[in-house]
């Protein structure tokens, strides 16, 4: 994979840069929306970091350019501004995701997987927390590397959780992801869900746990990590 | 109450109306006033035109004595039923020497000293009015005083007539008029106030979210023109700091996050584990503390805060999701309970969503580690329920001011921002934030009804 870092910060920019490297991730780094422009090349850049303030022109307007131009890979915006209203323009203007600075490098190179999805390239489809990996392609969960058993179900809810890790996943998002918009799907049959996965996980020893926030959702958390 | 409405048209209108109706008593009563007068000269004229006819035929008969000789005429006159009309000669001592028939002698003891030519008017005994006159005559060097008495019926019947139908006619009179008068204002007061109608009007367009907008200075009359200019000045200043605003507010947040992310870069490359926990948590201060100051300046501001209809409870639900992982990772629990559904009202999402973020990271940080929260939505109320110790009733107002923290709590962290951006958020909503102390915890209560 090849990346092309678009931020004004040098020092940021090498930090990121230096990161990814150590994940065996290329990367090349420009300065200014007008360097990004020259440097930037269809095929040979995978995906674009971008930041959104940029010297000569806005993070944005750069992203409006590179798409009027045809270039259709995966861009990530850097932002410092956190407003809701932000983000949807963020969005709207062409970016497929962004992070908010400051950002945590763990979180950057997970959206940069998730933005890269390839089925050539198995690094990005395996997640993996504590003793736990799930390989999201072909659905194969193992524990210290044995293998482990869940309904389709289970497995649903344990891969939204582990795509969101230390993170609150939302009840009514497990709820409308489990039974879609036209089912019946109450409160208490994902408790009954999250039952028995909590169960088997135990049984099969993992070193995760299911934290419940009641009203509110569910959060994975690895056992392993001092709170 | 006002009693005057604030429309100037109104007031020009009503003002107009006051010293027209003023002006029309005036002048009725100076008319009443007149007639009154003239009509009474006119009665005495006619007394007096009695006592001079009465002493002219006042003279010695052949016996050489006073007589009065009115011809037949007069003495019909005089001599009615109702006693209407009297007359009286006396000598100067106040002795009758002629009268008529029923002359009230009784009322005219006093005029003796008054003078040569003497009106009064007294009350009969029946309740009758009579004017009267006393007319010294001199005849022969000997001063006879000749009285008149008429009876005032119809003088005051034509008084009081006039007095009727004066005040009906001014009334009547005055309505068209008043009427007429209030449109002709009204098209005086729109040609004449037709710049600042326009001004005022023009005015309505002014948003803060469009301050380009400027008065028009052209063909607008002098005694206006500085006002319109002022109001163009001060627009043009506001722009200015709102841009200014608006930049700064745009800006900071890059300005001031960027150094923090590559800080957070540096600490990730560390190696002590416990260190980066450290820093990490430092930094996450810092960076609450910009947001929180960014939030501020972005409430304070101008400019207009959009506003759409917004779902309470989705918000809530949003802001608790996304602090769940801070208790968690101090094993305490947080819980929603929804005691009402989809609870919509008019506002702005990311303001409500930080003002509710807020108050859960102060029960976060200012309750015992061992305590749970719990948010409650009930109605349009969002309630965050903690355990931590009762607030007392002096701190409670002052502890939604900016920088202010209970006294324990003035060495800890928090940068005292936090409940000052809920109290705004709340202002914004056109609700209400409040502590309401239990005994074992405080409700914070955002009311947003």
């Amino acid at each position: 994979m090849n990346i092309l870092i678009i931020e004004d910060q040098p020092d940021l920019g090498q930090l990121v840069s230096d990161h990814l490297s150590t994940l065996g991730i290329k990367s090349q780094i420009a300065e200014t929306g007008e360097k990004a422009l020259e440097t930037i090349e269809v095929g040979v850049h995978d995906l674009v970091i971008l930041d959104r303030g940029l010297p000569d022109m806005e993070g944005l307007e750069l992203l409006k350019i590179m798409r009027e131009e045809g270039m259709k890979m995966p861009v990530l915006v850097l932002t410092a501004k956190d407003e809701l209203g932000d983000k949807v323009e963020g969005l709207n203007s062409g970016a497929d995701d962004y992070l908010v600075k400051p950002f945590d490098m763990d979180e950057l190179v997970a959206r940069i997987h998730a933005l890269h999805r390839r089925p050539s390239e198995a690094i990005n489809a395996v997640l993996k927390i504590g003793n736990i990996e799930f390989s999201s392609l072909d659905g194969i969960i193992t524990i210290d590397e044995a293998s482990f058993e869940l309904s389709a179900k289970e497995k649903e809810v344990l891969e939204k959780l582990m795509r969101l890790p230390g993170r609150v996943v939302s009840k009514d998002s497990l709820i409308s992801a489990l039974y879609g918009h036209g089912e019946e799907g109450s409160d208490n049959s994902i408790e009954v869900v999250m039952h028995r996965l909590r169960k088997k996980l135990q049984k099969a020893g993992a070193n995760v746990e299911i934290k419940t926030l009641r009203g509110i959702g569910y959060l994975l958390k690895n056992g392993e990590e001092t709170s | 109450m006002r009693l005057i409405p604030k429309s100037l048209g109104f007031r020009v209108l009503l003002y107009v109306f006051a010293t027209t109706f003023v002006m029309l008593i005036l002048l009725g009563g100076i008319i009443f006033n007149e007639i009154t007068t003239l009509t009474k000269s006119v009665s005495q004229e006619r007394l007096l035109a009695q006592a001079r006819q009465i002493s002219s035929f006042i003279e010695y008969d052949w016996r050489g004595r006073l007589a009065v000789d009115l011809p037949s005429s007069y003495e019909e006159y005089y001599a009615d039923n109702k006693n209407h009309h009297q007359y009286g000669v006396t000598d100067l001592a106040g002795n009758i020497v002629f009268q008529s028939k029923g002359f009230m002698a009784d009322k005219i003891k006093n005029t003796k000293d008054k003078g040569a030519k003497y009106y009064f008017s007294f009350e009969s005994e029946n309740g009758k009015y009579f004017a009267a006159l006393k007319y010294d005559f001199l005849f022969e060097d000997q001063i006879y005083p000749v009285y008149v008495i008429e009876y005032e019926e119809e003088f005051s019947q034509f008084i009081e007539t006039l007095r009727g139908e004066f005040l009906e006619n001014i009334v009547f009179l005055m309505l068209p008029l008043l009427l007429l008068q209030s449109l002709l204002i009204s098209l005086i007061f729109r040609a004449a106030f037709k710049p600042v109608l326009k001004a005022s009007k023009e005015m309505r367009k002014v948003k803060y979210d469009n301050l380009s907008f400027r008065l028009n200075e052209d063909n607008v009359h002098s005694e206006l023109l500085p006002l319109i200019k002022g109001v163009n000045n001060s627009l043009s200043r506001l722009e200015k700091s709102a841009e200014t605003q608006k930049f700064f507010i745009a800006n900071a947040a890059h300005e001031l996050r960027t150094p923090l992310a590559i800080l957070k870069a540096r600490i990730a490359s560390l190696k002590n584990e416990k260190e980066i926990y450290l820093l990490n948590e430092d930094l996450r201060n810092i960076n609450r503390l910009i947001s929180q100051m960014l939030d501020i300046s972005r409430m304070d501001s101008i400019q207009d805060i959009p506003k759409t209809q917004i779902n309470i409870n989705e918000i809530t639900q949003k802001a608790c999701a996304d602090i769940g992982a801070l208790f968690i990772a101090q094993n305490r629990e947080l819980s929603l309970e929804q005691k009402d559904h989809d609870q919509m009202i008019n506002g702005n999402e990311d303001t409500l969503f930080r003002a509710i973020l807020n108050l859960l990271e102060n029960a976060l940080k200012h309750t015992p580690s061992d305590t749970n929260v719990r948010v409650i939505i009930e109605g349009k109320k969002i309630i965050i329920r903690d355990y931590g110790k009762p607030i007392p009733e002096e701190h409670k107002i002052k502890l939604f001011e900016r920088f202010e923290k209970l006294p324990e709590n003035t060495n800890t962290k928090g940068s005292g921002l936090g409940l000052s951006i809920v109290k705004k958020a709340a202002e914004i909503h056109n609700g209400t934030i409040a502590i309401v102390s239990r005994k074992d915890g405080n409700d914070f209560v955002l009311d947003l009804t």
